[in-house]
């Protein structure tokens, strides 16, 4: 990529999402990790025995895992390097005139009131460790549905949160689970009741507002009986030099006949480590859509997974990621076929250049149980320049009696004949490549909320102006 | 282009300097077995095909893997895995296609099908495709099914016994790989081989 288109793009980025505020913590603890730090975040967040305890266990679990042997070098990350804690306001606001003037100056410049006010059914800010502002339609609230942080959540609903919090992502599930589970703070708590229908989305921000920290919230979600919502999540950063920690842990529960759309747009800056746990469990006829949006981050390692089980259980995934300026993006999915009658699609794209390297990393399980189940992959790779790369590594396993499962990758470059026909009707090369960019994650994009298309879109046009030549 | 039949050994180490279709028959009295070939690119423009083709029987159970390294321009392979699994048959393949930096122009694909015909078989497979070169092209593709229900129903209902109609569509599976060997005498020698 050429040197000044480089910095152009930096530049937008600095000017939409890179910016940073001046740091006006009401709580800040001290580098590194300890059952001290561990500790007194229990204490800040007033929280009961049992949680002071599952911490204390998890930090141990934490202790004695070793950092993943396959994927990108994790080496960099210094555990007693980081902040784990920054809180900025004292407590989480319910309108925007409330909000401390930096909160809110970042969030508006993000766009996050005007999305509230225009397409949104309920909205959560954080900014580092926790939130700092929440909103629910009223009407949805009269109808029981609750979003709200897992602070208010372990107070408020503690019975609900108890019932379902760390069941589906134990802290033995990986170092970075064991991580989340004894330092989370933030994220969202959803429930919505049964046969409740929540037609807008809800919506979360992340924000991390400082160099060297770690931010690890929790997302726990239930969707009960016959009901249907979509979650949609957006995450950036300002640019620092030095590097920051991103590793949430989500936790998604579809009852018997109902619907869940996650959707996630991941546009973390340059020096984020991304390493995210997100799991659902889909019971008897349910339906769990996965929508993943990966375009920032220096690396991230994330593969959203459904557990189908019970019969007729559905988990959808479609992906896209973008690797440019040596980003590595290792992401994937994992479907995970418990009973008989559960399908299954994963459609994952993924564009690479700048020298990005984009990996499809996923795992088709279908237990001896799963009879007649189903499961149907497709990845998809283009790499725009010399200097990037691509990789799939795919694991099916099928035990299950009368199951199909079919796989398809490819890998290629931008056909030059449908290249050179855009160019002969009068297109540039960049316009001409920028189109069929397009086109290829057009099957995603036309899933995503509009204003995060025309972002993406906007983004591509970006970064493809440096491509070519 | 030459025909290689890679027999009596477990591990084979390739470097084609010419056009090679090499052929690897699983040894249906077998009940436990693992193949490995590893067929390495350094001479340009050389290109090969690999073909696995077997039928395991009951209770027997292979280990399979195949990892085909593009390191020079104008190389192309074709890797194909043909499986047909019978009652309690096991199978772990993993497939890999690299091609390096310097290896552009090249084209890799690798297709691995498996027709269950027995209850309480397992088929794991992992085919990985690691590119870092942009002007290539590269592709796989993994199915695991049981024979079309229709086809069956069909077959049945023109007076085959159900073993029987298994066993066109069985021959059926294969043909459409064996198509691909054009010396007849070997395409027949190996359907003998397989039905």
């Amino acid at each position: 990529m050429k040197r000044t288109n480089l910095k152009k793009l930096n530049d937008a980025y600095a000017d939409k999402f890179g910016f940073s505020m001046p740091e006006k913590s009401v709580l800040s603890f001290d580098f590194g990790l300890s059952q001290k730090i561990i500790s007194d975040i229990s204490t800040s967040k007033n929280e009961p025995p049992w949680m002071r305890e599952f911490r204390q266990k998890s930090l141990q679990v934490f202790r004695k895992m070793k950092l993943p042997s396959w994927g990108p070098s994790l080496a960099e990350i210094d555990f007693e390097q980081i902040r784990y804690f920054i809180k900025d306001t004292d407590v989480e606001k319910k309108t925007w005139a409330e909000v401390p003037k930096e909160i809110k100056d970042t969030f508006d410049r993000l766009g996050v009131p005007q999305a509230e006010r225009e397409f949104l059914a309920g909205v959560k800010a954080q900014y580092n460790s926790e939130v700092a502002y929440s909103s629910l339609q009223a009407e949805l609230d009269e109808q029981g549905v609750i979003f709200c942080s897992m602070e208010e959540a372990l107070q408020k609903h503690s019975d609900l949160f108890k019932e379902y919090f760390g069941k589906l992502v134990p802290a033995a599930d990986n170092k970075f689970a064991a991580l989340n589970s004894a330092a989370w703070s933030g994220g969202s708590f959803v429930y919505i009741p049964p046969n409740t229908h929540v037609k807008r989305p809800l919506q979360s921000y992340f924000r991390i507002n400082a160099a060297r920290m770690g931010q690890f919230e929790r997302t726990l979600i239930i969707a009960d009986e016959g009901s249907s919502a979509n979650y949609v999540e957006g995450c950036t950063a300002p640019v620092y030099s030095e590097y920051s920690l991103h590793a949430a842990v989500v936790e998604v529960f579809v009852k018997k006949n109902a619907r869940f759309r996650y959707t996630t747009i991941q546009n973390w800056s340059g020096n984020i480590y991304n390493l995210v746990t997100k799991r659902a469990k889909v019971f008897k006829d349910g339906v769990m859509e996965w929508i993943d949006g990966n375009l920032g981050a220096k690396t991230t390692m994330k593969y959203p997974s459904c557990y189908l089980a019970e019969e007729g259980a559905y988990g959808e995934m479609l992906s896209i990621a973008y690797a440019k300026n040596n980003q590595i993006q290792d992401t994937g999915a994992k479907m995970l076929h418990l009973a008989k009658n559960t399908s299954s699609k994963i459609i994952a794209k993924s564009v690479s250049l700048g020298g990005g390297q984009s990996n499809y990393r996923g795992l088709v399980y279908i237990s001896k149980a799963a009879v007649d189940s189903k499961s149907k992959v497709e990845c998809d790779a283009l790499i725009l320049d010399k200097d990037s790369a691509t990789c799939t590594y795919p694991d099916m396993k099928v035990s299950g009696e009368n199951a199909t499962m079919e796989h398809e990758a490819s890998v290629s470059e931008i056909e030059e004949e449908k290249l050179f026909y855009l160019m002969s009707r009068g297109l540039t090369k960049t316009e001409a490549m920028t189109l069929l960019v397009a086109g290829f994650i057009e099957p995603i994009v036309k899933e995503l909320p509009l204003e995060y298309a025309v972002e993406l879109n906007r983004l591509i046009e970006l970064e493809m102006e440096g491509s070519v030549g | 282009m030459q025909m290689v039949l890679l027999e009596k050994q477990t591990e084979f180490t390739l470097e084609p300097k010419v056009d090679t279709f090499y052929l690897v028959l699983l040894d249906k009295n077998v009940e436990q077995g693992n193949i490995k070939v590893d067929v390495s690119f350094k001479k340009a423009g050389v290109s090969c095909q690999l073909l696995f083709l077997g039928r395991l029987k009951n209770n027997s159970s292979w280990q399979l893997e195949s990892n085909t390294r593009h390191f020079v321009t104008g190389t192309s392979c074709l890797t194909n895995v043909y499986l047909s699994q019978s009652e309690e048959s096991r199978v772990d393949y993993f497939g890999q296609i690299y091609i390096d930096r310097l290896a552009s122009q090249t084209k890799s694909f690798l297709k691995e099908q498996s027709l269950i015909l027995g209850k309480a078989t397992y088929n794991r497979s992992r085919p990985i495709l690691e590119i870092f070169n942009n002007k290539v092209k590269a592709s796989h593709s993994a199915s695991s099914s049981r024979l079309s229900e229709a086809d069956l129903f069909y077959l049945m209902s023109r007076g085959f016994k159900k073993v029987e109609a298994q066993k066109i569509l069985e021959e059926a599976f294969f043909n459409k790989v064996l198509d691909s060997i054009k010396v007849e005498l070997a395409r027949k020698l190996i359907k003998d081989y397989l039905c």
